[in-house]
């Protein structure tokens, strides 16, 4: 009986090595089946993603060079304040305003060098001497009888002081710096906050009317005529484009460009009856009525081609049965002198009335709107497309805040003066930084969440590359290259977009891991089920030989070939 | 004004003679400015079965300043400011450098042998779309996909599936109509005809499939100047314009010569819609009116428009006088072309002169004595084309083409034919026949052939043949070809409904015959517009020579295409949820082989010896037994 048990035992283990091999195979090919049909995902840069959110990679900064020029004009009664003195002081003094304010770092590292003395009259050098950098600025302080301060429009400033010594040159120079530099760096600030809570509202309300940035505008220009019947055939607008426009569009060119089309669409009447007042014989629309005004499903302005963002400037001239239209709160309110709304981040209305009685004005061809009728409306625009540009009129916000007359000069026909421009410079790069950084973390954050989605190797690509041109703009910025910033961030942007809305990123949604497994079932269930069995038989098998061992052990050498006996007819 | 009046009509061929003009410009006189300006036009026309033919034209100018040498300022102008002409069309034409632009929407089969020929060009069933695109830059594929795209979007339809494997370029089938465009290098001259300098090109697809509806109509409306809130298209009801037999839908962009030297040109817009509607279908009676076909009524002209007409191709009776009654009768009178047999009577209401006077709706009725005519002339268009397959089964088939030339003397033709890849054609299976009998020298009648190979899945099969067709005679064609089995992925949704082959269309120079509406296309109803008051005076008084000698000819022709019907072929189909059964029972077979095979592994076998087995209470039931 003892040539029994050899075969026995070789068959357990064979057995065994069956169990073993076959599971092995299964536990080697479960990794492999779950590679190969995975979806594929490329890694993202989530740390240096979360870096960039705290702005701790590189932290933008915005150096202003301001020189500083004194006036030859000896003063008869002794000390005439000394150049470095005044830029000494003035240096010192801006620390000590810095320090006051909690310590906080200021954005804008406005930083002031003594220049070279002038004459103290305006003459051709000075005017020829203007700064191309954008950032740096000259102050030329002379003195007068009254503390007054100009502020040109090619990046200089003309400052007048009444007492001619060091302090109040100081006081002067740096409330002026204050006021043209401080609702700045206010902006930003708000801008590159990276606390969570102020964020989101401060952005909203400062952002609201400005349209999102872009290398390219579709500027279109609508006549919309209520009705044929109101004889209006004709619009002069090429004519008004380029009388009033052209400035605009020519200094705007280092920031975005822009292409200007024209059209017009009779019979666009509206989709609603104005509201009449019959005191004063007019129809009119009051601000609750205003959003319901574009009639988006008749009218066309959409471009069918253009794939630059688009703002659209209508002038609206009602048909003879609403005419004339104004816009105001009721009847007997006081009407809207401008006539025209804007719509925040999509462009402006204008509604222009057209004389009634033509015999009046006897014009030649009632049915065209000439240049000079489409003057107030081309006004109302150019201020429309500055508040939709984001250009921070400096005027407005620095009246309130001087204890000396600041005056700003304006450029012709509203474009913006340099001062202006290099603002929107700064404030356009900073918030396109602040933009892509949020399209990448969101991206990271959708591509966290959602373990089924594809992330191809072209994602990862842009999302580094987006990185990259972040932090470019960044070092431009510091190094006061704002053109060559602003370009670096648009790219930036760019492609932070085109990573954040390419078509694969959504595709494979459709195909989540229960489809999978749903199809792989009628192969798992089957054979894991043999599998399983086998191999708890097995263990339990390999208990009861080891209790079988043991009891062995205990009982007496005899028992042996019975016990095994026993075991085979079981 | 009468008696002068049919050479008038005549004068209008397919290549526009406009001759008059020539005299009001002297060559002094580098850059004119052609005026911007916008027709609208309504012919109606009663059909022999009952239904009123109906086709609305829109015609719509761009004004250039177009010459030789001031072209490209102009040209940068002329696509940025928009007054008449419609800005969506405008910037496609200018961004992808399209020189001409044909689209066409069609419901409906056009009845050759009951209607004649219709006044719009293209009438095959679905979508065509063809261009005639600049390609100075070598961008000629992308500029087409964009602009297929372009135009899906604008148009709410599926344009874009105009791919690869649909796009043609036909070599002798759909020539420009126009004559210059503001991409083309400056034109040489009119009466040169060699246009091997000007890069463009043809691209040509269409879709027999799509359905056109409200959708596309919508959009169509608002390239309108005066949209369909005044004027003609104020009639433009989509209920009943697609409650007819046949509707067709079509923006048509070509630039034209407006002097006899071309030094003045412009864009034209030609926009069409041409409805056939049954009215003999509720009370069978022939009698309508423009309020119950259209359940509008005009109101006004359409302020914008220099020209706003109604025109009534009046029905041609025979034997008896005065069997039908048109309320109100026209206040010009009606103006009559051809003579004798060929006589076309046509009357002609100018809407801006009718509401100079009054502001009542402006109405138009047609009324039969007895409801119903008694006898008309008979329409024999002069060719009539058919095409279908022979063959059964799920693997091969055949082509036939039959084309019927009922003319008295030979006529040239072209025949074009877009065949899907899937359908493999075996040129050397091509045979002609003539009245029944096969052909053995094809030479005489196919004078040139063209065919471009299907490339799977990239391109389709493209048979092009200029064919002269014998008088009064039928040739048959006949190609047989295989069916491809597609993959799983390239099936319809509904994949038993089969796939839609698109029509054939043959391109032929008839001879001019009236009373067909066909004859003389689009350009025919230019004398209408009165574009500019000399030329058409000129055309009036009938002051040309030349054209009276043309008139006295035989030779007028006229080019129309003529469009076979769209074929349904069915495609083996798969049984479209076999991936998942295959993945399913493989799946089954593979566990269940493994099954076994694991569980005979895991067994022990052994002899079981038979004297052992007597002693177990004799258990011998096999020769193994099974151990755990």
């Amino acid at each position: 009986m003892a040539v029994d048990s050899d075969p026995i035992a070789a068959n357990d283990k064979t057995r065994r090595m069956v169990i073993l091999s076959v599971w092995a195979v299964v536990l080697l090919g479960l990794p492999l089946w779950w590679k190969t049909t995975r979806v594929y995902r490329a890694e993202l840069p989530y740390e240096s993603i979360d870096q960039w959110n705290q702005w701790k990679t590189c932290q933008p900064k915005f150096p202003i060079r301001v020189n500083l020029h004194l006036s030859e004009t000896k003063q008869q009664s002794g000390n005439n304040p000394s150049m470095s003195d005044v830029t000494q002081g003035v240096i010192r003094r801006v620390q000590e305003l810095n320090t006051v304010h909690g310590g906080k770092e200021s954005l804008l590292a406005v930083e002031f060098i003594a220049g070279k003395p002038w004459t103290g009259s305006v003459d051709k050098d000075i005017i020829d001497h203007t700064s191309t950098v954008p950032g740096t600025y000259d102050f030329y302080i002379s003195p007068s009888n009254a503390t007054h301060a100009s502020i040109r429009s090619q990046r200089q400033g003309f400052i007048q002081v009444q007492s001619w010594n060091t302090d109040h040159i100081i006081d002067t120079i740096v409330e002026t710096s204050g006021v043209v530099f401080g609702s700045e760096e206010m902006t930003l600030h708000q801008l590159l906050d990276t606390n969570e809570d102020t964020q989101g509202v401060l952005k909203v309300q400062d952002q609201l009317k400005t349209v999102k940035y872009a290398p390219g505008y579709q500027l279109t220009f609508s006549l919309f005529s209520g009705d044929a019947s109101n004889g209006v055939r004709e619009w002069k607008m090429q004519e008004a484009i380029h009388a009033y426009l052209a400035p605009f569009i020519k200094t705007m060119s280092t920031v975005s460009k822009f292409t200007i089309e024209s059209q017009i669409q009779h019979y666009a009447s509206l989709a609603f009856t104005p509201q009449m007042d019959y005191g004063s014989q007019e129809h009119y629309l009051t601000p609750d009525a205003l959003p319901n005004f574009i009639n988006a499903a008749e009218w066309s302005l959409a471009s069918t081609v253009s794939s630059l963002p688009s703002l659209n400037f209508l002038t609206y001239v009602p048909k003879p049965s609403e005419s004339p239209l104004v816009i105001k709160t009721g009847p007997g309110a006081s009407k809207s002198s401008t006539n025209s709304f804007l719509i925040p981040r999509w462009g402006g209305v204008a509604i222009l009335n057209r004389d009634t009685d033509r015999t009046k004005n006897a014009k030649e061809h009632p049915e065209v709107i000439t240049v000079q009728d489409l003057e107030p409306v081309m006004r109302v625009f150019l201020t429309q497309l500055r508040d939709l540009m984001g250009i921070t009129d400096l005027s407005t916000t620095a009246r309130s805040s001087s204890s000396f007359p600041i005056v700003f000069h304006k450029s012709l026909n509203e474009a913006p003066t340099t001062w202006e421009l290099d603002n929107l410079l700064r404030r356009r790069s900073a918030e396109n930084l602040v933009d892509s950084l949020a399209t990448i973390s969101s991206l990271a954050r959708l591509v966290r969440d959602t373990p089924n989605m594809v992330v191809l190797d072209h994602i990862q690509k842009d999302v580094t590359e987006a990185l990259r041109d972040i932090g470019r703009s960044c070092e431009h910025l510091s190094r006061q290259e704002y053109v060559e910033a602003l370009a670096a961030s648009r790219d930036g942007l760019v492609k932070s977009e085109t990573a954040f809305f390419d078509p694969t990123m959504v595709s494979m949604l459709y195909f989540p891991d229960e489809h999978k497994y749903a199809i792989y079932m009628p192969l798992f269930v089957p054979i894991s089920v043999p599998l399983l069995m086998s191999l708890l038989r097995e263990v339990k098998r390999f208990k009861e030989k080891k209790q079988a061992q043991k009891d062995k052990n205990k009982a007496s050498q005899g028992h042996e070939y019975h016990d095994i006996k026993h075991d085979k007819q079981e | 004004m009468r008696a002068s009046s049919p050479c008038l009509l005549l004068l209008s061929g397919a290549v526009l003679t406009l001759l008059a003009a020539a005299t009001t410009i002297t060559d002094t006189i580098p850059i004119l400015k052609a005026p911007e300006a916008f027709h609208e036009q309504l012919v109606l026309k009663p059909l022999n079965d009952g239904s009123v033919y109906s086709h609305f034209q829109f015609t719509t100018h761009i004004g250039t300043m177009m010459d030789d040498d001031h072209f490209d300022g102009a040209a940068s102008n002329l696509f940025k400011h928009y007054n008449l002409f419609p800005r969506s069309i405008g910037q496609i034409l200018h961004s992808f450098e399209v020189e001409e632009l044909h689209l066409t929407f069609t419901q409906g089969r056009w009845q050759y042998s009951d209607w004649g020929y219709p006044l719009a060009p293209s009438a095959g069933t679905g979508v065509e779309l063809w261009a005639w695109l600049n390609n100075d830059k070598r961008q000629i594929d992308e500029h087409w996909k964009g602009l297929t795209n372009t135009l899906s979007g604008l148009f709410c339809a599926s344009l874009n599936f105009i791919d690869d494997t649909i796009t043609t370029e036909p070599k002798l089938s759909f020539r420009n109509e126009g004559l210059y465009n503001t991409h083309s290098a400056p034109y040489i001259s009119t009466h040169n005809d060699n246009n091997s300098t000007i890069p463009r090109k043809l691209r040509y697809g269409s879709l027999p499939h799509e359905n056109v509806c409200t959708e596309n109509l919508t959009p169509w409306i608002k390239l309108l100047p005066c949209k369909s809130k005044a004027g003609i298209a104020s009639l433009l009801k989509s209920h009943k314009l697609f409650d007819t037999r046949f509707y067709s839908m079509a923006v048509h962009v070509r630039s034209v010569c407006e002097d006899e030297k071309c030094r003045v040109r412009s864009l034209e817009l030609v926009q069409t819609i041409t409805a056939v509607f049954d009215v003999a279908r509720h009370d069978g009676s022939f009698d309508w009116s423009i309020s119950s076909l259209f359940e509008r009524q005009i109101t006004q002209s359409c302020p914008l428009a220099s020209t706003s007409k109604v025109i009534v191709n009046l029905p041609q009776t025979t034997e008896i006088e005065n069997q039908y009654s048109l309320v109100p009768y026209p206040l010009q009178g009606i103006y009559s072309e051809g003579s004798g047999d060929k006589k076309q009577e046509v009357a002609v209401y100018d809407l801006k002169e009718t509401f100079a006077e009054t502001t009542t709706p402006f109405q138009l009725a047609l009324h039969w004595e007895g409801s119903r005519p008694k006898s008309v002339r008979a329409i024999t268009p002069g060719i009539v084309a058919h095409r279908y397959f022979t063959g059964f089964g799920q693997e091969r088939g055949g082509l036939a083409i039959e084309i019927r030339n009922h003319d008295s003397q030979d006529i040239e033709a072209v025949f074009l034919d877009t065949l899907p890849w899937y359908l493999k054609l075996y040129l050397h299976t091509f045979s002609i026949q003539l009245n029944g009998k096969t052909l053995d020298n094809q030479r005489d009648l196919v004078q040139k052939m063209f065919y471009q190979p299907a490339v799977d899945r990239s391109r389709p099969a493209v048979l092009e043949m200029a064919l002269k067709l014998p008088a009064d005679s039928l040739v048959k064609f006949t190609v047989s070809f295989d069916k491809v089995f597609l993959k799983y992925t390239e099936h319809r949704p509904d994949a038993n409904r089969g796939f839609d082959v698109g029509y054939a269309v043959l391109t032929a120079q008839l001879p001019r015959e009236q009373g067909q509406i066909g004859y003389g296309g689009l350009d025919h109803l230019r004398i209408y517009q009165e574009r500019e008051a000399g030329l058409v005076q000129g055309r009036r008084g009938g002051n040309s020579n030349q054209d009276k000698e043309k008139e006295g000819q035989e030779g007028v022709t006229d080019k129309i295409r003529v469009y076979t019907d769209t074929l349904l072929v069915s495609l083996p189909t798969p049984d479209f949820s076999m991936p998942y059964n295959v993945i399913t029972m493989t799946c089954t077979v593979i566990s269940l082989f493994f099954g076994s095979v694991f569980n005979l592994m895991m067994r022990n076998f052994e002899v079981v010896k038979p004297a052992s087995s007597s002693k177990k209470n004799g258990s011998g039931k096999g020769k193994a037994e099974k151990t755990e």
